[in-house]
């Protein structure tokens, strides 16, 4: 199983990988924001699809890999200033998670967004302080061409870890802690220990794609990084993808950023109309996102909290 | 003597001002089948909670096996072979009754030896169960008497040394019921294992144990075999004459 979809991805970065050679400018950045959200529906459905621990932390990871990115970029080598990226997010998920991750539903996905603010604050009122500016022109930045691949890799890196996780007893843990957490922990499973390594994991790829669209962007404020509707777009993506699903969040990413793009320039307004119908049909009716479509599957896990 | 299996000293469990468990001792010796009886509200499922680690006692000492366990969490317990299962059954229920009971042989059990062949790995485990055909169904299609069964499985998965059963009878037939003591014993018979089984309903209970514990109100009322327990007069007032008097001594 972990072969064929392993396959899958490596057919996938092949076809991608072409992309800057065949397509026009315009159509090449249509395809950088495509897999900025592969990355991070991705890697956000590593962790909260499993667990449904739901995450909307993601700005917050995506934003530190930013500055560590507009901070370290002029000193150290690219794919460092990218792993670094990675790295920071990582260890912030692993403390911020040690501390709120024994809270379940609404009261996780409150305080996630919560610490989202707390670090756009945070990174203001150190930039006001300390370097006595808040945005950052980032000046010497690498080709464009670079930017694609380096966020190609980041995109196949967290469909790899996903497809590994998935095969792997850190996968199995995720799930039984997504199903029953109690249960899981009476049969063996150091929940407390898992979940904050799932955390940091997904919140690595987040960062890393931070570090990466940061350089393209050439100027990085905390309002633009650390922009919360980053993290909710891809919470809708996987959603309505199918968190559960490897290939639903890739689909939704690929298609939310063709939509998102066509239907900002044609209906400003419409594109925020049209992602909030999606989500509500989706959770009414789609409870394993377009994934359910081709699998077949009809339980409802999103809702089975509130039956009986 | 050798040491207890699971040792469990002036368990008390406060949930704010309520008092759950109230300094209630238990040992637990190798190859024993032991009840534990009580009215509802009496304290059984928290004390199990307790001993299973899901529950941090408020004072009171948990020794494992000779290491003192108090104040760990779940999974510690589970890997040192303390297995249990839940009053409504808690199945995985997207997984297939054969992963299920994979999981427990994939983290707690993954820790443990099986002393058993029975309990070396998924089929022969579903077969003392009687649930072999059942391996490729997902968990939420069984009947609850068949989720019941599957989750001891999921709890021998762990290759434990003692067995905490809450309530494995409630809402079964008669038959349902006969059968599951039967499996009970079998379980202490055929595995060796240690068997602490709570139940509400006193008649499916005292004939499958050797040795009850009665709880009331937190504490332990009585403690011994099943006959002598029952002519107990402070049992007979507090759990049985509550039911007795309430059906027939008043209008």
């Amino acid at each position: 199983m972990p072969r064929r979809a392993l396959l899958a991805v490596a057919a996938g970065v092949l076809a991608a990988a072409a992309i800057p050679f065949l397509l026009d400018d315009f159509l090449v950045s249509l395809a950088l924001s495509c897999l900025m959200y592969v990355a991070l529906a991705t890697s956000w459905a590593m962790f909260s699809g499993a667990t449904r621990y739901v995450s909307l932390g993601t700005s917050a990871f995506f934003g530190l890999g930013a500055y560590v990115s507009a901070w370290s970029l002029s000193a150290l080598p690219w794919p460092v200033v990218v792993a670094g990226g990675a790295m920071v997010a990582a260890v912030f998920a692993a403390l911020a998670g040690s501390a709120i991750l024994h809270l379940r539903g609404t009261y996780f996905a409150v305080l996630t967004f919560g610490m989202s603010e707390l670090v756009r604050h945070a990174i203001t009122y150190g930039e006001k302080q300390y370097a006595g500016t808040v945005g950052r022109v980032l000046t010497t930045v690498p080709s464009n061409r670079t930017v694609y691949y380096t966020l190609l890799v980041v995109a196949a890196a967290a469909l790899t870890a996903a497809v590994l996780v998935r095969a792997s007893r850190l996968g199995l843990a995720l799930d039984g802690i997504g199903a029953d957490e109690q249960r899981a922990q009476t049969l063996g499973v150091p929940t407390r220990w898992v979940k904050v390594v799932g955390f940091a994991l997904s919140a690595s790829f987040a960062g890393a794609a931070g570090a990466t669209m940061a350089v393209r962007w050439t100027y990085v404020d905390p309002a633009a990084v650390f922009n919360p509707f980053i993290g909710l777009q891809t919470v809708l993506i996987a959603i309505v993808g199918g968190a559960m699903s490897l290939g639903g969040p890739v689909l939704a990413a690929i298609v939310f950023s063709l939509l998102a793009e066509f239907l900002r320039l044609q209906f400003p307004y419409v594109y925020l109309i049209v992602l909030g119908v999606l989500l509500i049909v989706a959770v009414l009716y789609l409870p394993h996102g377009l994934a359910g479509l081709w699998s077949g599957r009809a339980d409802v896990p999103w809702r089975r909290a509130s039956s009986p | 003597m050798t040491a207890p299996l699971l040792a469990a000293r002036g368990i008390v469990v406060r949930f704010g001002g309520l008092t759950a468990v109230d300094r209630v001792d238990l040992e637990i010796e190798d190859r024993t089948l032991i009840g534990i009886i009580g009215p509802n509200g009496a304290g059984k499922t928290t004390f199990f909670n307790a001993l299973s680690g899901l529950v941090t006692p408020t004072a009171g000492r948990l020794v494992v096996g000779g290491d003192d366990l108090t104040r760990k969490p779940a999974h510690v317990f589970a890997r040192a072979g303390i297995a249990r299962t839940f009053q409504t059954p808690r199945v995985f229920a997207d997984m297939t009754v054969a992963e299920s009971v994979r999981f427990g042989l994939e983290f707690a059990g993954r820790w443990r030896r099986a002393e058993r062949a029975s309990l070396a790995g998924v089929p022969p485990i579903l077969d003392f169960l009687g649930l072999g055909e059942a391996a490729t169904l997902p968990a939420r299609a069984l009947t609850p008497a068949r989720q019941r069964l599957l989750e001891i499985g999921m709890a021998l998965a762990t290759r434990p040394r003692v067995l905490l059963l809450d309530e494995v009878g409630a809402g079964l037939t008669e038959v349902e019921v006969e059968n599951m003591a039967r499996l009970v014993r079998r379980c202490r018979d055929e595995l060796g294992l240690a068997v602490v089984w709570i139940e509400h309903a006193v008649a499916v209970l005292l004939p499958a144990v050797e040795r009850v514990i009665v709880l009331h109100q937190g504490r332990t009322l009585a403690e011994g075999a099943p006959t002598a327990v029952t002519r107990d007069p402070r049992v007979i007032e507090a759990y049985l004459g509550e039911h007795v008097g309430g059906a027939e001594g008043r209008p």
